[in-house]
């Protein structure tokens, strides 16, 4: 009858990601990105969450069992405990579903400084992140997330308070505020957790601090010298909040009626 | 960690905040307070530890800190009467293991007539403990109030002296839960001349057990390694309040406040008991070095002058001892403060307690250049692109049912390997969503840009497939060709979908078309989005494509079925259609889900045929026919009043 497809839908994921990467853009941070199967070094030791650490059981992990000839490429700054020409894979190469966007941050700077590129760096990084946990209507196995991170000298809290106040504003409408509460990630050191005031309503949105020294020395940067910030926030929450979505897993149904609607 | 309200309160002469005021505080200042619970003339706080202050806030004392530094309210001091020592039967304590045990202490406690305490049951239920037996409530009562954790043998069924020793090959322990474990060399136990006790720091055994007859016991009070207790109870499988908190390093001067309090509990339940030496085993422990900060630093961390006074106020209210040393602040943290080695750590602890609040907002400074989108641009554009020629963005699952990569432990067995392509969850889903179609001529139409992983690692695939009802309507390749070919010119890559698929259908395994499936009634085609790009001569200098995100409130997918209704409506030459929808819609009540669309329209005699499709559904029922009837004839009626005519 006839040829005329009518008009596709763009995913919400995506409109959020595209919505969140074109502000951060206007502050002069540009995508960065990173695969989804990653190495343990990069997922946690480069970002100072040892093995061993209860740290790490606030991510649940998707752990891959060793295909017999898989090579990861190892970094140059990584002090791993394999031997030259050994083929054999050592603990710190274990392979996993990246539980966050994090490694790409150390991934970025490592490509920059094998290039001779120094900070100052601006980065935003959206990505598929997966959690091994029962999944309901506000868990998923996998998700995606927007992680930020600032490298500078004398990178300070009121700098990420003042970026992400921005950020909260053109993305939520001009009455946005936003606060910090104190919390804990390995990886940033001050730690804090960033809540929103949407529709009258404190929400919890990002997780966010100051590059702990001991990530920049992974990479090989002098945290005497250098410092950063970082924070990291789930796509698909302030897409929930947005749009009154109620069950998380609709994001992964391929459903029209739920894709028609955005 | 559940924390008493009341507990809490009987650290401080002051009276505290009332409990909501209290939970503020302490999530601004501290952990975020999760829930809190009255429980008689309690408040129950579930406060949210995280790791770093696992290591002194697992416990009321560590809480109470905190309030006190955060409300400067000074705490009392807690010493209870304690006993003399007497002579005991004789204790002999040795480490084998001092890198796993750093500290042993022990003391013998003999004629112990132990009696129930109402006090110590609330206090234990008020955080969900049961009341054990009164010599092992003590023990958990110690633990909650301070951190440490203790254990307690029955003196009478130990055989011989304590050894803290590995376990031997094949070596057994029934624990207090009576299970029997069977532990390897890796695991620390407590043992006597005759086996092992106890897991050292995890569990207890049932050999010691106390029990409602025993009068004479040996207090444990000791620290074990965190990295190995983390270790060790994933291989025996048992996590415990105990291992919980050795996981998070307990500090090596926590076991003599813990052993001196457990002597002072048992003296106040019996002053008659006889207490013996304490037996203090432990290795060397290098002083924890100073953390040298200063006035600079925080403020540059912070990006906030905070006064040289003010930081001192706030370390002397977190008892940290502060020397001054020219522009220098050299501190020595209390011993319970393990979390804090790194002058970040210092100016994490004076943001949060002067109050991240106080922080003003600043800029970055301007660039300008910002790169331009490179990949994640590409793959922007597919997606702005595609729903441009219909097909509508789908984000599937990366687990499926096999693969060629294996998930160690996955949720589910047909969730346990890492899909090798987009197709046959595109496929899935087009079938899925033309069930959904009002229409039989109009197809199910996706895409999905995402990562794959066959054999070789990740690549990043582009999959789009269209599907319809019935073959005489299938367009499904002009409309692909027509999207690619679109997307292409955007990408500047000079090849056409049609070069790239002679390309495959030739055989080529390795090109940028990695799959196609068609059949009379549509067709997918994947592609590796990586060569595809390596095909751009823009050599990834891509714009980001702006987009308006979409406004509309979201509205729930029902669950029931829907009923479909058709009307065709004769009109004179000069109406709209909209004219008419918007009457159907006025009546259609907030049942109609979907439509009216217009599909078909033709002219004869002078007037104007319309016919519409609608759907109507309820988000809470199944809807009957009769409901539906009488909303059409409704609307028939508003169309009679309008002088159009029901065909």
């Amino acid at each position: 009858m006839n040829k005329e497809n009518p008009r596709g839908h763009i995913h919400p994921v995506t409109q959020i990601i595209l919505k969140s990467v074109s502000i951060f853009k206007k502050s002069g941070f540009s995508v960065a990105s990173g695969p989804e199967l990653e190495d343990e070094w990069h997922n946690f030791d480069a970002l100072n969450i040892p093995a061993d650490h209860p740290a790490r059981d606030m991510q649940d992990t998707f752990w891959l069992k060793q295909p017999k000839n898989f090579q990861f490429p190892i970094s140059n700054f990584q002090n791993s405990k394999r031997e030259e020409g050994k083929s054999q894979l050592s603990d710190t190469d274990r392979q996993l579903l990246r539980t966050h966007t994090s490694p790409v941050q150390i991934r970025y700077i490592e490509q920059k400084l094998k290039k001779g590129i120094k900070p100052p760096y601006r980065i935003i990084v959206p990505g598929k992140v997966f959690r091994n946990e029962a999944t309901d209507a506000t868990h998923e196995a996998q998700f995606h997330q927007i992680e930020g991170l600032y490298v500078d000298k004398n990178v300070s809290m009121a700098q990420l308070k003042g970026t992400l106040s921005d950020f909260a504003k053109e993305f939520f409408g001009d009455n946005a505020e936003i606060r910090f509460r104190p919390s804990f990630f390995p990886f940033t050191e001050p730690s804090v957790e960033v809540d929103v005031k949407f529709r009258g309503k404190w929400l919890e949105i990002l997780g966010a601090g100051l590059v702990h020294p001991n990530v920049l020395k992974s990479v090989g940067l002098n945290p005497d010298k250098w410092s950063g910030f970082a924070f990291g926030m789930s796509v698909e929450r302030p897409a929930m909040i947005k749009w009154g979505i109620n069950d998380i897993r609709q994001f992964y149904s391929g459903d029209m009626r739920f894709l028609k609607q955005f | 960690m559940k924390l008493s309200y009341n507990w809490l309160q009987s650290y401080f002469e002051n009276k505290l905040p009332e409990p909501e005021k209290l939970s503020d505080i302490l999530t601004f200042s501290f952990a975020e307070v999760e829930g809190l619970e009255r429980k008689g003339d309690d408040t129950i706080f579930d406060i949210s530890v995280l790791p770093d202050r696992a290591c002194y806030a697992l416990s009321h004392r560590g809480v109470a800190y905190e309030i006190s530094a955060s409300l400067r309210l000074p705490k009392k001091d807690m010493s209870w009467p304690m006993p003399e020592t007497a002579k005991t039967r004789g204790l002999s304590v040795e480490i084998e293991e001092p890198g796993l045990c750093p500290r042993y202490i022990a003391r013998v406690v003999e004629n112990i007539n132990p009696k129930q305490a109402l006090w110590v049951k609330d206090h234990l239920e008020s955080v969900d403990q049961r009341s054990i037996n009164p010599i092992v409530d003590g023990t958990n009562l110690v633990m909650f109030d301070m951190g440490q954790p203790m254990h307690v043998f029955d003196a009478d069924k130990v055989s011989g002296g304590i050894v803290v020793r590995m376990a031997k090959e094949g070596e057994k322990i029934t624990v207090l839960s009576g299970e029997e474990i069977e532990i390897d060399s890796s695991i620390l136990v407590i043992a006597d001349n005759e086996g092992p006790l106890a897991i050292a720091g995890i569990k207890g055994g049932k050999k010691a057990e106390v029990t409602d007859s025993t009068k004479n016991v040996i207090l444990e009070s000791a620290n074990f390694d965190s990295s190995y207790i983390r270790k060790a109870g994933e291989v025996v499988g048992i996590k415990t309040d105990s291992s919980k908190r050795f996981e998070n390093g307990v500090s090596v001067e926590s076991a003599k406040i813990g052993i001196d309090n457990m002597t002072a509990f048992l003296f106040e339940m019996d002053k008659e008991i006889k207490v013996g030496e304490i037996v203090d085993k432990h290795k060397f422990v290098e002083p924890k070095p100073s953390i040298k900060v200063s006035e600079k630093l925080i403020s540059d961390k912070l990006g906030s002058s905070v006064s040289k006074e003010d930081i001192i106020d706030v370390l002397k209210r977190l008892d940290i001892e502060v020397k001054e040393e020219n522009d220098d602040l050299v501190l020595t943290v209390p011993h319970f403060r393990s979390d804090l080695n790194i002058p970040e750590d210092i100016v994490e602890e004076i943001g949060r307690i002067i109050g991240y609040d106080k922080i003003p907002e600043s800029k970055l400074p301007e660039v300008k250049d910002v790169q331009a989108g490179g990949d994640f641009a590409a793959k922007m554009i597919v997606r702005t692109t595609l729903p441009e020629h219909g097909f509508s963005e789908i984000y599937g699952y990366t687990f499926g049912k096999k693969g060629d990569m294996e998930i160690i432990k996955p949720l589910s067995s047909d969730k346990a390997f890492l899909r090798k392509n987009l197709s046959d969850e595109i496929d899935e889903k087009l079938t899925f969503n033309l069930s959904n179609n009002l229409f039989d001529n109009t197809p199910s139409s996706l895409f999905e840009i995402g990562s794959v992983f066959p054999g070789e690692g990740e690549r990043v695939h582009l999959a789009l497939g269209i599907k319809y009802k019935k073959k005489k309507f299938n367009f499904g390749s002009e409309i692909v060709s027509k999207a690619l070919n679109d997307l292409f010119g955007k990408l500047e890559i000079s090849e056409s979908y049609e070069d790239l698929i002679e390309d495959f259908e030739k055989g080529n395994t390795q090109g940028v078309v990695v799959g196609k499936i068609e059949d009379d009634v549509g067709i997918i085609i994947e592609l590796d989005f990586d060569k595809l790009i390596s095909l751009s001569e823009s050599r990834g200098d891509f714009q980001i494509p702006e987009l308006d995100i979409a406004q509309n409130k979201f509205k729930t997918i029902s669950p029931y079925p829907r009923i479909i209704r058709d009307i065709a409506i004769f009109v004179s030459e000069g109406t709209s259609s909209e004219e008419v929808s918007n009457i159907i819609k006025e009546k259609a009540t907030e049942l109609l889900s979907e439509g009216p669309v217009l599909f078909d329209e033709f002219s004869k005699d002078g007037r104007k045929s319309l016919a519409f499709r609608m759907a109507f559904q309820s988000e809470e029922r199944t809807l009957s026919d009769d409901e539906v009837n009488k909303i059409m004839e409704e609307i028939y009626t508003a169309i009679g009043k309008n002088g159009w005519e029901i065909r």
